[in-house]
């Protein structure tokens, strides 16, 4: 038997309603999200890539919980966040599906996930500027969940918060001063320290080093590779940087106007991309080779087509260089490539 | 290189000076009043009426012989006192309709809001002066309905700002930390929105001054013998010619502290002001 994901996304949906002109009352639809499934298993980390304005964020807010789905289901070690009981710790989940699709009125004593999961998940946000209170102590902003949750007694959390900023590479006396008085890098791991005090499973990075420095960024991502050994965690890690996703994830889905087009290993996926999207986001990386760089095929042309009127069939196909007839009337279903690889493109279903 | 520094320094700081001066010197006469002036600001005295500024009468006296000066100095304490409790009062209220609608949106936003809409159709001092005129004039009365009828735009101000505040990251990492509404009002919105509110608060006494000064001079404010600045111009008013003194000191108090409370405002709100910097 396959054990239960520890995070689990099913068939999960984001659609805002987007007011248009007074005279023109009609409201319209964006989906932000459109219909992603995606499991993460405990001690995995899981790279979601995309260009900016895919859906990634809206994404990673819903897994957090800070956002609730407009259809489909979150599960967490089995049990939905939003109206299931939790099932016991140890990942020998309970059937989450008593609690139904429908969202309706909440069966048995509804649980309070409000608290729960916090101590369970938490996240890493891309800015270290915003993402930081500037009129909060360092101790403060780290100790935050563990006040509000009221876990442990107050000198006990001060010895935590100290714990924590050396657990990171700073010192622990300070936590007594405020974020303007770091750098973004120092930022960066005061808000990773946040996100580890609650003790969580897993945690959700949104664009943790997209705005740091590139001799920064490296630093970072060995602090969180560590941390994940030391502490058993279970990385979301969502990066508009294939290098940097496909380096740091166990399995990496590439997302693509609120859809997942491509899943596959992080090594596999740089070195044969299979979705023409994939292969088109990995031909756009960098390459430090003049002599590669010629070789290069050419780029994506045009826009991302808007969320709020997605092209038929499937997403990509205003855009594909290998469009045919029935990329624009039907949706490709997932069709898997390789053990633990799978696409969403006719090119490969026919086989 | 002095003289620029100096003149740099003026021209940012300049009117923060000055308000701030006018500001500092006004409270501390009105706290110090009694220290200040030997006079009773309420003691008749029929052998100096209506006299002009003099050595023993630094303002002159009025038409029952009371001096000037000291009426003026206890005068500053009600002007400065109702402005003070009023802004208290509307800041209060202000801010946690503001932060409730801002915060929570939706329905709750709509029905705050409306409220700010209806409360601003009514002309306000008309408002106040039918209320009074129901009420008696009392120092406390005037203060509360002065504070009841212009909370609404610190509510808006406040709103707006907790609406910007609320979508920032460090929101969302405090809800994601287990934070209730509550804490995060009060320990994320509320101390990173304090800036605007201050300055708004510092240009609400001076209109709250302005208020109190026009209900005393329609003789619905502070009640003679009590002095304020509002009541002794009405007095001043019907001997204008033969004592003018009466109207052009307490006339001159209310500009200047009003003057004073604006460039305090206004400087703070440059200061605040991140569009601004440097």
């Amino acid at each position: 038997m396959i054990p239960t994901p520890l995070l689990s996304l099913r068939d999960v949906a984001r659609h805002f309603s987007v007011r248009r002109g007074v005279l023109d009352g009609t409201d319209r639809v964006l989906r932000a999200v459109d219909g992603v499934d995606l499991d993460v298993a405990r001690g995995e980390t899981v790279g979601l890539v995309g260009e900016s304005g895919c859906g990634k964020s809206t994404l990673a807010r819903m897994a957090v919980r800070l956002m609730k789905p407009s259809a489909g289901r979150v599960l967490y070690a089995g049990a939905d966040i939003w109206n299931g009981t939790p099932a016991d710790m140890d990942g020998t989940a309970r059937d989450g599906g008593t609690a139904g699709t429908r969202p309706g009125p909440v069966r048995n004593a509804a649980h309070d996930w409000t608290r729960e999961y916090p101590r369970r998940v938490q996240m890493i946000f891309q800015d270290p500027f915003s993402s930081l209170n500037p009129r909060r102590s360092v101790g403060a902003a780290i100790g935050e969940s563990l006040a509000a949750l009221s876990i442990g007694s107050r000198a006990w959390r001060r010895g935590r918060v100290a714990e924590l900023l050396e657990r990171v590479g700073l010192a622990p006396d300070h936590s007594a001063r405020y974020p303007h008085e770091f750098s973004g890098g120092q930022r960066q791991r005061i808000a990773i320290a946040r996100a580890l005090a609650p003790e969580p499973e897993l945690v959700v990075c949104d664009e943790p080093v997209s705005a740091l420095d590139v001799s920064i960024q490296a630093q970072v991502l060995n602090l969180l590779r560590e941390l994940q050994e030391t502490m058993g965690l279970t990385y979301l890690f969502i990066s508009h940087d294939l290098s940097v996703v496909s380096h740091v994830s166990d399995r990496v889905a590439v997302m693509y106007l609120g859809r997942l087009v491509e899943l596959a290993p992080g090594d596999a996926l740089l070195a044969a991309p299979e979705h023409p999207y994939a292969q088109a986001l990995v031909q756009a990386a960098p390459v430090p080779d003049p002599a590669r760089r010629a070789a290069r095929a050419a780029l994506l042309t045009g826009d991302v087509p808007s969320p709020i009127d997605p092209p038929s069939g499937c997403a990509f196909h205003t855009r594909c260089p290998h469009a045919m007839d029935i990329c624009s009337r039907q949706d490709p279903a997932w069709t898997a490539t390789a053990p633990g690889r799978s696409v969403r493109c006719f090119l490969y279903s026919a086989a | 290189m002095t003289a620029l520094l100096s003149r740099r320094f003026w021209s940012r700081y300049g009117l923060l000076v000055i308000g701030g001066t006018i500001v500092g010197v006004m409270s501390v006469a009105a706290l110090l009043a009694p220290w200040i002036t030997p006079y009773d600001p309420t003691a008749l005295n029929v052998d100096v009426l209506l006299q002009p500024p003099s050595a023993a009468h630094l303002l002159g006296t009025d038409a029952l012989g009371r001096d000037v000066f000291a009426r003026m100095l206890f005068g500053a304490r009600v002007s400065l006192w109702v402005g003070f409790v009023a802004v208290g009062l509307s800041v209060a209220i202000g801010l946690a309709l503001g932060l409730a609608a801002g915060y929570f949106g939706g329905l709750v936003d709509e029905i705050i809001m409306r409220g700010v809409d209806i409360m601003l159709c009514f002309p306000s001092f008309f408002l106040i002066l039918a209320v009074i005129a129901f009420l008696e004039p009392s120092l406390l009365n005037i203060m509360v309905i002065i504070g009841l009828t212009s909370w609404m735009g610190v509510a808006r101000l406040v709103r707006a700002e907790t609406l910007s505040l609320r979508s920032r990251d460090f929101v969302d990492a405090a809800r994601l930390a287990g934070a209730g509404p509550v804490r995060i009002i009060c320990l994320h919105i509320l101390p990173n929105a304090v800036g605007p509110v201050l300055v708004s608060a510092t240009l609400g006494v001076a209109g709250a001054i302005l208020v109190e000064s026009s209900l005393s001079f329609l003789g619905l404010g502070v009640q003679p013998p009590m002095p304020s600045w509002g009541n002794m111009l009405m007095e001043g008013k019907d001997v204008l010619e033969i004592a003018p003194w009466l109207s052009i000191f307490p006339g001159l108090a209310i500009l200047v502290t009003v003057l004073g409370y604006n460039l305090l405002g206004e400087s703070l709100r440059d200061l605040f002001d991140p569009r601004l910097k440097r």
